[in-house]
């Protein structure tokens, strides 16, 4: 951050600011005003002697509507130019031709499901100069998803769907926060936006843009996006859940008292529905089931990895 | 009147003892108790808040895990709102002055105020029942907010801490109704309705908010009490509830309650500025009905706090316009204030300081409340460090800053000594120093986006972060100060008279401490409490 003012990229974006700095003229204006007369006031008015004479003024009808009816017009005049510019960063341009992208919230990962099938975790990709819509949901708790340099946040929730939209003018990648409080990793849920130039969007659709993974790759790279990492470290230190260093082939007991050796079943059990057979000593409820998310495949090229953690 | 001198006096605060005390009447008594319950907690919340900053110094975590940190900002925020500042002013400025103000005896109901003042002690003692247990599983994490569904899910104290907070609803209700009847009913002779001082009208629209709104959290937090124990469906979408409705049940309260904080804190600075001008309000009518605009305003703009949580358009177009309607009133109140000091004689002891640095200070609260009420720039300032540093300017800048500059005034009247006045300015500048530097950074940090209760952060907000935290260490040493000089006044302070700043409000004209009966016989008011530069000269 060069300057005070935060970057922009989009023009959605640029009219916020307007609006802003507007709001910021006239903010300036009245706390100089009231804090200068009031200090001037405090010298001016300052006690000389116990025998000071004083006004006895009590009041002054004049001034008194003076002082409601300016602020009011003011204020007036900011809401319906907040409103004005607001209601253009709700309303779609036009819904048909929108690219829609659908975003799920859980703790503490974003996963995004493209129209053509495709899927991405925590890197979402959009095209330049296109309109977006994206419509979000969540799995568990209240989230929000906020992009700073597009000015745009609406809450992620569970009970029914919200949306954003915007058009991207610069190609670049912005940081995506979330900015309702969701536990323990609140402030880890963090995503990256990346808008692509369209010879990188022909390549994204494509499905060129990546480089081929291959399992153990694949594998790994989940394990960071779906934010497994947060809680399970690897290099054996113990931390909201098991440590993944030695799990395969490791003796656990649960916390019904059942004593059974990881292997790819329970790791599979395990990321389907987690808090059925949790290890003993560790909270239930934590982490996140990810039944219908993940592939067989998917859970295989973790178990790969996992395999690689000696 | 004049013939207190001679007959006997014995001061409210003898005699001492648990007993005398614990199971008083007195409403000088209860307030006082009031004061030192919580300013116990405020001490607590504050040390919790200062962990949440100096984890905040570099980025990375240094000194506690992210739980830790969630669980301090959650205590921080908790026990400040309500243990501290809704209790706050009213509990404890306002049971010791109320009476003594409109020239009664007691409130209407004095064992009811003790039993508003035991009810605040049970609610405080299950609150703090929610530590007892592991740390990582029982100590509260949701946030003071306990926005469900997180509230749901979260293996943490839940309980205790909203069972104590509708607990500690009723010692609030009580207290409200109580002076509101005590207003209607126990005024002095001839203190009519336009004589009385500017801080019974705050209390009294308080009070109509407390009694209100109250009931409505209550209820709320007993919703989530019953979803927690029965899970019947409340706010559980899995169920077919809503978690939305919950947002919507709590800031009709919480929106409201955040005027019984500020409104008597207007009134404390009300009181100062025409004692240290000597001069009468500007304005009377237009404060106290401002007042009382602002109680009723108060109700209709809670949806503010929803303008991003999936709210329909329409509804973030009218609570955006109904949230204009409050700063108005608002306003109305600033310039009254600073015109009082018009053609005054003006001293600026540290009652006067605290006063002007309210006024300072609550300026840029409400200023910086426009961007927030305003839907294009409030989506980008939703719940990011601006918001943060916009009520700390409300609730600190604000209300605590008022009641240690009414602390100071009136603490010659509590306890019939006076504190050191140079030791007191320098605890105002370190606080108002201190203060600044916490948070205007924070205005900036959510300019740029940083996201509120974040445990760790990204490297390119680190110093401005860096300069709040050191800010906020400043600002913890103020209130050592501030309280250490007061307390010192109170046992070794020098003997202040029944009026040393020549008040002409009805407080002033007895013995300090007054005796426990206040009044020996009821007075009888003739004259409007503002009368400066009239009758003396």
């Amino acid at each position: 951050m060069s300057s005070v003012f935060p970057e922009y990229a989009t023009e959605a974006a640029r009219q916020v600011d307007h609006v802003q700095f507007f709001i910021f003229l006239v903010m300036a204006f009245w706390f100089i005003a009231c804090n200068a007369v009031l200090v001037y006031f405090v010298f001016r008015y300052k006690r000389k002697g116990p025998d000071d004479k004083v006004s006895t003024v009590k009041g002054n009808h004049t001034l008194e509507v003076v002082w409601t009816v300016i602020p009011t017009i003011l204020v007036l005049g900011i809401f319906y130019y907040g409103i004005k510019v607001w209601a253009g960063t709700r309303t779609m341009p036009d819904d048909k031709d929108a690219y829609v992208v659908d975003i799920t919230g859980q703790k503490w990962s974003w996963s995004y499901r493209y129209p053509d099938g495709q899927t991405t975790d925590q890197d979402l990709y959009v095209p330049q100069g296109e309109v977006v819509k994206l419509r979000m949901n969540s799995l568990d708790v209240l989230h929000s998803f906020f992009i700073p340099e597009f000015r745009i946040k609406e809450d992620v929730v569970p009970s029914f769907y919200t949306y954003l939209w915007f058009k991207a003018d610069r190609a670049g990648v912005y940081n995506i926060f979330c900015t309702e409080y969701c536990g323990n990793r609140h402030s880890q849920m963090l995503g990256k936006l990346h808008v692509l130039t369209p010879e990188e969007w022909a390549a994204f659709k494509a499905k060129d843009y990546f480089e081929v993974l291959t399992p153990l790759e694949h594998g790994k790279d989940l394990y960071v996006k779906k934010a497994c990492v947060g809680c399970h470290t690897t290099d054996g230190s113990a931390s909201i859940g098991p440590t993944f260093k030695g799990i395969i082939g490791r003796q656990e007991t649960l916390t019904d008292g059942r004593t059974l050796t990881v292997d790819f079943d329970y790791i599979e059990r395990s990321i389907n529905k987690p808090d059925d057979e949790i290890v003993a000593g560790y909270p239930k409820g934590q982490m996140p089931a990810f039944e219908g998310q993940l592939t067989k495949q998917d859970i295989q090229d973790i178990y790969t990895f996992l395999e690689t953690l000696k | 009147m004049s013939s207190t001198e001679t007959q006997e006096y014995s001061p409210y605060l003898q005699p001492g003892g648990f007993k005398n005390w614990f199971f008083t009447v007195d409403h000088k008594r209860i307030g006082l108790m009031y004061l030192y319950a919580i300013l116990f907690f405020f001490i607590i919340a504050g040390v919790c808040g200062l962990i949440v900053k100096a984890e905040l110094l570099a980025p990375g975590m240094q000194f506690v895990d992210y739980h830790g940190y969630n669980v301090f900002f959650t205590l921080h925020g908790t026990i400040m709102v309500f243990l501290f500042i809704v209790p706050g002013i009213p509990a404890t400025l306002g049971n010791f002055l109320l009476p003594l103000m409109i020239g009664a005896k007691d409130v209407a109901f004095p064992r009811l105020n003790l039993l508003s003042f035991w009810i605040y002690v049970l609610g405080a003692f299950v609150v703090i029942l929610s530590l007892i247990g592991p740390w990582d599983e029982a100590w509260l994490d949701t946030g003071w907010t306990f926005y469900t569904p997180y509230s749901i899910d979260s293996s943490t104290g839940v309980i205790p801490v909203t069972l104590g907070a509708f607990i500690l609803g009723f010692s609030s209700v009580l207290t409200g109704l109580n002076f509101v009847v005590t207003i209607h009913r126990m005024r002095a002779p001839g203190m009519t309705w336009h004589r009385m001082p500017l801080f019974v009208w705050s209390l009294y629209s308080a009070s109509l908010i407390q009694i209100l709104a109250t009931p409505v959290v209550g209820i709320t937090l007993l919703l989530l009490i019953m979803e927690r124990l029965f899970g019947i469906g409340f706010f559980s979408p899995e169920l077919g509830g809503d978690p939305i409705m919950f947002e919507n049940f709590f800031w009709f309260y919480s929106h409201p309650v955040v005027y019984i904080m500020i409104l008597p804190a207007m009134g404390v600075v009300a009181e100062i500025l025409p004692v240290f001008s000597k001069k009468a309000i500007f304005g009377y009518r237009a404060i106290a009905y401002s007042s009382i605009a602002i109680a009723l305003v108060s109700f209709f703009v809670w949806g503010h706090h929803l303008f991003v949580s999936g709210m329909s358009y329409w509804s973030r177009w009218i609570f955006s316009l109904l949230t204009f309607a409050v700063a108005i009133p608002t306003a109305i109140k600033v310039f009254n204030w600073i015109a009082t000091l018009y053609k005054g004689s003006v001293k600026m002891d540290s009652p006067m300081l605290y006063a002007c640095g309210f006024i300072f200070l609550f300026s840029i609260a409400g200023l910086t409340g426009i961007p927030l009420a305003t839907l294009a720039t409030d989506v980008h300032f939703h719940d990011t460090y601006f918001v943060v540093a916009h009520f700390h300017y409300t609730m600190q800048g604000g209300t605590v800053v008022a009641l240690v500059g009414g602390l100071h005034f009136w603490w010659p009247k509590m306890y019939g000594r006076m504190y050191n006045e140079l030791i007191a300015k320098v605890g105002f500048w370190l606080l108002f120093l201190g203060f600044n530097a916490t948070f205007m950074p924070m205005f900036i940090l959510g300019y740029w986006g940083m996201p509120r209760r974040y445990a760790d952060y990204m490297a390119e907000f680190a110093d401005l972060h860096f300069a709040s935290s050191l800010g906020a260490m400043v600002n913890g040493i103020a209130y050592i100060v501030i309280l250490g000089n007061l307390v010192y006044a109170a046992f070794k302070g020098r003997a202040a008279g029944k009026n040393p700043y020549n008040s002409l409000s009805l407080e002033w004209s007895i013995p300090s401490p007054p005796p426990l009966t206040n009044f020996d016989e009821i007075p009888t008011v003739t004259t409007w409490t503002y009368g400066y530069g009239e009758e003396n000269t």
